[in-house]
């Protein structure tokens, strides 16, 4: 059914806009992207109980229309009707938070200029309770001239008034201004300056009581952000999440795992062989699963971050790393992108969304993929199974922890030097001040964690559907065709496509210590780097479940590689951009090729160059 | 302004001393101190709820060369650089009943 009226949200970051969106649409709500640009557009509906439709537009927290950021131009650009494909939005909700009222009301002054039919929603009004804050919310409707409904957006019996006076008002609000395009100019300092005032005036007249909305955050921050215990609290929060990340990911993990497994084994023997069985079974079980294996890690990852970000920790934590990010030319604010991008490089590169500053994003874009994303982890699994000993090196600390250990910080390392060199060379600019909001700490809302991750979730895997299916079936074919010929001495890949790609790498790659078979399996490897584990096994001729692989492997490989080749096939996937989806990503955000190819060509070059030095120096000493 | 106050920037008050802002991003000296154009920088500063006649408070200092600082203004907790809290001026009462 088509909507009757279309609401915009409008709201600055930490007001409870999304709480309010998410239990004003539940689970009627779409994830799209702005024509033309990445921004994703959340919409949802709202059915009255006369079968009327709302649309309900979500639109990026801002905390003015200047639109600083990507994101905030949206934002403005969709309130004044200034956006191509959009229609102008009928009625604009303007979320306040009543905890914070004195810095969010110059927001609805900004909105107030443009006459646009507008009802302000006073949001967390239990909060304020809580904290004895009293505001006299008929005195706001009259000097805002605009009809102010108190809600509690983390209860839905908390949007009854809102439900109840969207459902009888609404016609009268629209009549109340006219909604369309219009021009808009940025304020000057001085314009801004009277609207702060106004704004402030405003405040001290209906808010009849302060309250102490930030006694409990002053006594948590007195801990978190102490100099002294500030950084090592925020380490032990790190070193949690990645405590949970791989154990708590362990048994899901064994079950996807047994599922696709079964998976093959019931097609192996439901079906005749013959080029449709190997596909189904060698190509899009063993390629995607060896992808969707990484769901639960990736569940767990972005609980946590939104956790974060929800409880208002995310904000300490770019204030904790500000100086130290600075020192490489980023500020505080791409912690939380690169903190992403240790699940994966794509959620990483799509949240460096919110820097403001286009060359500080660019920055954050570019150094991305050195975090180790866990689709190197079975491969750094196998390769360390195979040729660190199971040592201890004292304290209870293993050998082969310690090397897994080292491979990430090469990785955090390479990206504070590569930022460094980049901010001094191709991104130079002004460097960028970091202002940010410290907001008063609040417990995260289950509802809205659910919806966050259930949306990661399906990004990923729409990844895994997509681009990566579409490369096993690719590389699938390619490792097929030609078949080998009669008499054939080497496994069948070998004579493949693949395999003569494969060999014609050699020659670039025998400097670095890479046999025929590992060059094979960089290629497939370039779809997704776990896949090089399973096309590692098709090399060596072997088959059956990615676990037997992965065990038999440890043998073969022992005997067939050496040392210096280990480590530099290590070295390589420190950085090299084995990962087609990563590269997609960053031409979606950067919207430049010339920029995609930029990261590519330097990540292959830096991969080459560790690899080569690597190997030196390890034959060396062998 | 009073006999008893005392001028100085947001980025020389210590923890929980507090003080009124007289200026924003004016001075001259801005201009060579901070990366950002002034105009820029003055914007950016009354976004975050900087206004002249309005009470700072210093909340907490950053864990690396006491970089950045927390500074709680118009009932919000903003984080800044003291490169950019350079650009905001202050006034202290010395009258200890004056606050």
């Amino acid at each position: 059914m088509e909507a009757v009226n279309t609401l915009a949200l409008v709201g600055s970051p930490n007001c409870g806009k999304t709480a309010l969106f998410n239990a004003l649409t539940g689970n009627r709500q779409k994830v799209a992207n702005y024509p033309g640009v990445t921004v994703e557009r959340r919409s949802g509906r709202i059915v009255a109980d006369d079968g009327t439709v709302t649309e309900v537009v979500d639109l990026p927290g801002s905390y003015s229309l200047r639109g600083r950021s990507p994101d905030e131009e949206i934002t403005r650009d969709f309130v004044l009707g200034r956006f191509d494909g959009e229609k102008s939005p009928d009625v604009v909700l303007c979320v306040l938070d009543a905890t914070n009222l004195r810095s969010h009301l110059r927001l609805a002054l900004e909105l107030k200029r443009y006459d646009h039919p507008m009802i302000v929603v006073l949001n967390m009004m239990d909060l304020a309770g809580q904290h004895e804050i009293e505001i006299d919310h008929e005195a706001l409707s009259r000097q805002l001239d605009a009809p102010v409904v108190p809600t509690v957006a983390v209860r839905k019996s908390g949007l009854k008034d809102l439900v109840a006076f969207l459902a009888s008002d609404i016609a009268e609000v629209k009549a109340q201004g006219a909604s369309g395009t219009r021009d808009w100019q940025p304020l000057s300092p001085q314009e801004f300056r009277q609207l702060q005032k106004d704004a402030k005036r405003i405040a001290d007249t209906v808010i009849l009581k302060e309250g102490f909305a930030h006694r409990m955050t002053t006594r948590i921050d007195d801990v978190v952000l102490n100099p002294f215990f500030g950084l090592p609290i925020l380490l032990a929060v790190l070193f949690l999440i990645f405590q949970a990340v791989f154990t708590w990911a362990a048994t899901p993990m064994d079950w996807i795992d047994g599922t696709i497994v079964a998976g093959q084994i019931w097609l192996d023997g439901a079906l005749a062989d013959g080029a449709i069985k190997s596909l189904l079974i060698d190509g899009i079980l063993a390629g995607v699963g060896s992808v969707i294996i990484f769901l639960p890690q990736i569940i767990i990852l972005f609980a946590f971050i939104l956790a974060l970000e929800a409880s208002g920790y995310m904000s300490r934590a770019a204030f904790l790393m500000d100086k130290l990010m600075a020192g490489v030319g980023l500020n505080g604010r791409a912690f939380i992108p690169l903190l992403s991008s240790f699940a994966c490089a794509i959620p990483g590169i799509m949240a460096a969304r919110t820097i403001d500053n286009q060359r500080d994003r660019l920055t954050t874009i570019l150094i991305a993929p050195l975090m180790t994303c866990s689709a190197r982890l079975p491969v750094y699994t196998l390769i360390i199974a195979a040729f660190i000993p199971n040592t201890a090196v004292g304290m209870g600390i293993g050998l082969q922890g310690l090397v897994m250990f080292g491979l990430y910080v090469a990785g955090i390392v390479s990206a504070l030097i590569i930022a460094a060199i980049l901010k001094l060379t191709v991104t130079k600019g002004v460097a960028q001040p970091l202002i940010l909001e410290l907001p008063t700490y609040k417990v995260p809302i289950l509802r809205d964690l659910l919806i966050g991750v259930w949306e990661r979730a399906k990004i990923f895997l729409r990844r895994a559907g997509g681009i990566i299916l579409v490369a096993m079936i690719i590389l699938w074919l390619l490792a097929l065709y030609p078949n080998a010929p009669a008499g054939a001495t080497e496994p069948d890949i070998y004579y493949s496509f693949v395999g003569l790609i494969g060999r014609g790498l050699e020659f670039v790659f025998a400097p670095i210590g890479f046999t025929w078979e590992i060059c094979i399996a960089l290629v497939p490897g370039m779809a997704a780097r776990e896949v090089a584990v399973a096309a590692l096994g098709t090399v060596n001729a072997l088959s059956g479940s990615e676990d037997v692989i992965a065990e038999r492997l440890v043998d073969v490989l022992r005997s067939a590689w050496t040392l210096p080749t280990a480590l530099s096939f290590l070295a390589w996937y420190v950085f090299a951009p084995q990962c087609i989806s990563t590269l997609a990503a960053t031409k979606r955000e950067t919207n430049s090729w010339k920029w995609t190819g930029f990261m590519f060509g330097y990540l292959v070059g830096l991969a080459y160059l560790a690899s080569f030095i690597t190997y030196r120096i390890a034959l060396s000493f062998a | 302004m009073t006999e008893t106050s005392q001028i100085m920037t947001l980025d020389q008050m210590k923890i929980g001393e507090k003080g009124r802002i007289t200026s924003i991003a004016q001075s001259d000296s801005v201009e060579e101190n901070v990366h950002l154009a002034r105009e820029e920088l003055e914007r950016r500063l009354l976004e975050a709820g900087f206004l002249e006649g309005e009470i700072v408070e210093v909340m907490h200092h950053g864990p690396v060369g006491r970089d950045p600082i927390a500074v709680m203004v118009n009932d919000t907790l903003i984080a800044l650089r003291r490169s950019e809290a350079e650009a905001v001026e202050i006034e202290i009462d010395d009258d200890p009943g004056a606050q």
